[in-house]
C-alpha cells in the first residue's frame, strides 16, 4: 500500500513532464532505484527543463518589459525600493508615466498644484515633477494616491473651482479612492468648504494626523464641523469670516470673532468683532489658531452665544486679553447687542480685566460702550489703545477719560476718513485738545498743509506726502536730514530719525504750494 | 531560539498528503502541448478554478481544459509551481499581494532566478491571465530583486527597453484640451 503511494506520487511529480519516457522506466524499476528517488527526480526535472528550454527558446519570442502587462509591470514597480523605483523612471518615458501611477508604499512629501488644464505633482524624494493634463490624463494620479501612503500632502490652488473640478474627476475615475495621508496642507484660497469637504471625505480617517487649511472662503464651516475630520484641523487661516460655534472653540489660543450683520440696505455689515489672543488661557495648544466667526443671517442671535463665550473668558481673573478688537457698526441693535455683552461682562468679572491692546473699530462709538469697556479694564496693563472715530467731542471724552492714565498709553490712532473740506480740518483742529495727546506716538490724519502750519506739533515728526509734486519742491524735500522713499507720485519723508514720530499725512491738489510753505517756515 | 519575524505568515512547505485522491486534468496550451496537472494544483489560479467549478457545476466530464493565451513552456512552468505550491493557503498569498517585503521560499528563489528575463516576463504575465496570485507575488518580487541596484543603462539591458532616441514619441497631450 506504501509503496503504491509513493509511485503515486512519483507519477505526479512527473505529470507535468508528459510521456516521460523516465516514468516509465522508474515505475518498472521502483524498488530498485527507491534510495535515489530523489535524485532521479531533480535529474528529470534539470534534464527536462533544458530541453524544453533549449526547443522552445529557440522557437519562441519572449516578453519584454514593455510587453508585459500594465497591471504586472505596476506590481513589479510596487515591490522596488526607492531608488530602483528612480532609476527605473530614467528609463523610458513610458516608465516615467509607470512609476508616477504605481503606488508606492510610503512617500514622504508629495505636492499637488492644480492650475486651470494642468496639474503639477512633485515629489521631491524620487525627484518627480510631472504635470499632467486636467482632462485627458488624470490616471497616472489616481494611481499615485491609490495606494500610497503620504506623509505630507500638500494641495495648492490660487484660482478658483479647479479643485473641486479635479475631484469631481478623480471621483468618476475611482470611485473607491481614499488617500493614504497623514499631514494634509490645504493652501487653496478661492475654494469654498465643499471641495474641502469633498476632498476630506476621500481621506483615510485612520491615517489622518493633523490638517492645515489656508482658505478664503470657508462659508460652510458648521457643516464642516460635522465631520469627524473637524478635530484633526490644526491651523485654519482665512480672509474672509465664518461663523462657528463658540463653544468648540474653547481650546483655541487666539480668537477672531467677526460678527456681520444684514443693515437696511441690505448689505452686508460687520457687527462685531473681537480678537482674544492669549497664551496661558489655552494652555494646552501648540500652534497660533487663527479662527474668523462670520454671521451671516440679518438676526444677531448668535451674538448671545459671543456674550457667553465672552462672559466665560472675564470669569477667568487670570485672564490677559493681550488683543482685544471690537468692531460694530451704526447698526443700533448692534451697538445695544454690544452694551449688553460689556454689560454681562462687567457683572461676571470679579476683577478688572489686563488688557493689553484695544482696537474699536467701533464707526461712531458710543460714549456708554467705550465707558463700559474702559471700567472693566486694568489701565495699567493697557499699552495701546486704538479708536477709529469721527466726532471730535468724542476723542476730546476719551482723551478727557484716560487723561490720568495716558502715561501708560503706547500709542493712540485716530483715524478720520470723512473729513473732506478745509472748514471742517480747521474746526477739528480747534476742538481737539492737543495737549493731551503728548503721548501719542503715532496719528494716521489727513491734514491740509497750512493747518499743518498752525499746528503745535510734538517736536519728531514724520511727514507722508501723496500727490504729485515738483522737481524744485523734491531738490528741496531731498535736502531734509532723512529722506525715505519715491514711489511714484507718493513721497515718504522723515524730518527725523528717531522713532518718536508724528505721522502726518498730506493729500490735497495743491500740495506743492502746501510743501512749499511749511519748507519755508522750516 | 526566538521564533523568526513574520514566520506565521511565511508560506509552510507543502507536505504531499497520499490520501486524498488525486484528480488529473489535462491542459492544453495556447500551441497545443497537452499537459497534465492535478486539479488542486489548477485551484491555485482563480480563471481555472472557476472553469473547474463550471463543470463540476453540471456535472459535465472535464475532459481538457484549454488555456488560450500561454504556451506550452510557460504553462509548464505554471504548472510545475502549482503543483509544488497545491498545499499552500492562499490566504497567505493574499496577505502578501501589497506587501513591499515579501519572503520568497527557497524553492521558488531557486525556480524563478534560473530562468531568463524574457521568460519570467512570461510566466508573470501567465500568471496573471490565470490570477495566481502567489506566483504574481513572487514573480515581481523576483524581477525587483534582480533589478536591484542597477544603473539605468543596466536596467535597459535588462528589461530590453530601447534607448531613448529609439523610443517613439508618447507625447500625445495638446493645448486644445
Amino acid at each position: 500500500m506504501e509503496e503504491k503511494s509513493v509511485i503515486f506520487s512519483m507519477n505526479l511529480e512527473f505529470l507535468i513532464y508528459p510521456n516521460n519516457p523516465l516514468t516509465f522506466f522508474i515505475q518498472e524499476n521502483f524498488p530498485m532505484l527507491e534510495p535515489y528517488r530523489k535524485r532521479i527526480i531533480k535529474l528529470a526535472r534539470l534534464v527536462y527543463f533544458y530541453i524544453y528550454s533549449f526547443i522552445f527558446l529557440q522557437n519562441q519570442e519572449t516578453l519584454n518589459w514593455r510587453q508585459v502587462p500594465a497591471h504586472v509591470r505596476r506590481m513589479v514597480v510596487q515591490k522596488l525600493d526607492k531608488s530602483t523605483r528612480a532609476t527605473l523612471r530614467q528609463c523610458s518615458k513610458h516608465d516615467r508615466d509607470l512609476v508616477d501611477s504605481s503606488p508606492t508604499i510610503h512617500l514622504d512629501t508629495v505636492e499637488i498644484f492644480v492650475t486651470k488644464n494642468y496639474v503639477s505633482i512633485l515629489i521631491p524624494e524620487i525627484q518627480s515633477s510631472s504635470f499632467i493634463q486636467m482632462f485627458s490624463r488624470l490616471e497616472p494620479l489616481v494611481g499615485l494616491l491609490r495606494r500610497t501612503r503620504i506623509k505630507n500632502l500638500k494641495i495648492e490652488s490660487y484660482d478658483s473651482n479647479h479643485v473641486g473640478e479635479l475631484f469631481n474627476r478623480i471621483s468618476t475615475l475611482d470611485f473607491n479612492l481614499t488617500i493614504l495621508a497623514k499631514f494634509i496642507s490645504w493652501n487653496c484660497r478661492t475654494e469654498t468648504s465643499r471641495e474641502l469637504r469633498k476632498f476630506l471625505s476621500i481621506l483615510d480617517r485612520k491615517c489622518l494626523r493633523e490638517i492645515h487649511v489656508k482658505d478664503a472662503f470657508l462659508m460652510n464651516l458648521d457643516l464642516l464641523m460635522e465631520t469627524s475630520k473637524w478635530k484633526l484641523i490644526k491651523n485654519m487661516y482665512n480672509q474672509d469670516d465664518v461663523f462657528l460655534e463658540v463653544e468648540k472653540n474653547f481650546l483655541l489660543k487666539k480668537v477672531l470673532l467677526k460678527i456681520y450683520t444684514l443693515n437696511e440696505y441690505n448689505t452686508l455689515e460687520l457687527a462685531e468683532k473681537f480678537e482674544i489672543g492669549d497664551e496661558n488661557l489655552f494652555e494646552n495648544c501648540e500652534n497660533d489658531q487663527v479662527y474668523t466667526f462670520q454671521e451671516l443671517s440679518g438676526t444677531l442671535d448668535r451674538v448671545l452665544e459671543v456674550l457667553e463665550f465672552f462672559c466665560q473668558i472675564f470669569k477667568n481673573r487670570e485672564t490677559n486679553i493681550k488683543w482685544l478688537e471690537i468692531e460694530c457698526s451704526n447698526n443700533k441693535e448692534a451697538v445695544s447687542k454690544l452694551n449688553l455683552i460689556l454689560l454681562e461682562a462687567q457683572n461676571s468679572a470679579t476683577n478688572r480685566i489686563k488688557i493689553q491692546n484695544i482696537f474699536w473699530n467701533q464707526g461712531s462709538f458710543s460714549e456708554l460702550s467705550c465707558q463700559l469697556l474702559l471700567e472693566l479694564v486694568l489701565m495699567e496693563h493697557l499699552e495701546s489703545l486704538n479708536f477709529f472715530m469721527e466726532s471730535s467731542e468724542k476723542i476730546n471724552w476719551l482723551l478727557e477719560k484716560t487723561k490720568e492714565k495716558k502715561r501708560f498709553l503706547y500709542s493712540t490712532n485716530f483715524v478720520d476718513g470723512r473729513i473732506r473740506t478745509l472748514e471742517t480740518y480747521q474746526l477739528k483742529c480747534e476742538e481737539l485738545k492737543w495737549e493731551n495727546v503728548e503721548n501719542m506716538i503715532e496719528n494716521c490724519q489727513t491734514w491740509p498743509i497750512n493747518l499743518l502750519q498752525k499746528q503745535r506739533f510734538p517736536e519728531k515728526t514724520y511727514f507722508q506726502v501723496y500727490g504729485n509734486i515738483s522737481e524744485n519742491i523734491m531738490r528741496d524735500l531731498k535736502h531734509l536730514s532723512s529722506f525715505d522713499s519715491e514711489n511714484g507720485s507718493v513721497l515718504i519723508f522723515n524730518t527725523c530719525d528717531t522713532t518718536k514720530q508724528l505721522r502726518i499725512t498730506l493729500s490735497d491738489g495743491e500740495t506743492d504750494k502746501m510743501l512749499q510753505a511749511i519748507l519755508v517756515s522750516k | 531560539m526566538a521564533p523568526k519575524k513574520n514566520s506565521a505568515k511565511r508560506p509552510q512547505p507543502s507536505t504531499p498528503k497520499p490520501s486524498a485522491p488525486a484528480r488529473i486534468v489535462k491542459v492544453q496550451s495556447s500551441d497545443g502541448h497537452i499537459l497534465q496537472a492535478d486539479v488542486r494544483a489548477l485551484l491555485l489560479s482563480s480563471t481555472l478554478a472557476a472553469t473547474i467549478k463550471g463543470y463540476d457545476d453540471e456535472n459535465k466530464p472535464l475532459e481538457k481544459l484549454e488555456v488560450n493565451n500561454v504556451v506550452g513552456f510557460t504553462l509548464k512552468l505554471v504548472l510545475e509551481w502549482c503543483e509544488k505550491h497545491k498545499e499552500d493557503d492562499p490566504a497567505i498569498a493574499q496577505a502578501e499581494k501589497d506587501k513591499k517585503n515579501i519572503f520568497i521560499p527557497s524553492w521558488d528563489r531557486h525556480f524563478l532566478t534560473k530562468l531568463p528575463m524574457g521568460n519570467l516576463f512570461d510566466l508573470i504575465t501567465a500568471a496573471y491571465h490565470l490570477d495566481i496570485t502567489g506566483l504574481i507575488n513572487y514573480g515581481c518580487k523576483t524581477v525587483a530583486n534582480s533589478a536591484k541596484g542597477k544603473s539605468t543603462e543596466e536596467m535597459r539591458e535588462l528589461f530590453g527597453i530601447p534607448e531613448p532616441w529609439e523610443q517613439p514619441s508618447t507625447s500625445t497631450a495638446t493645448w486644445d484640451d
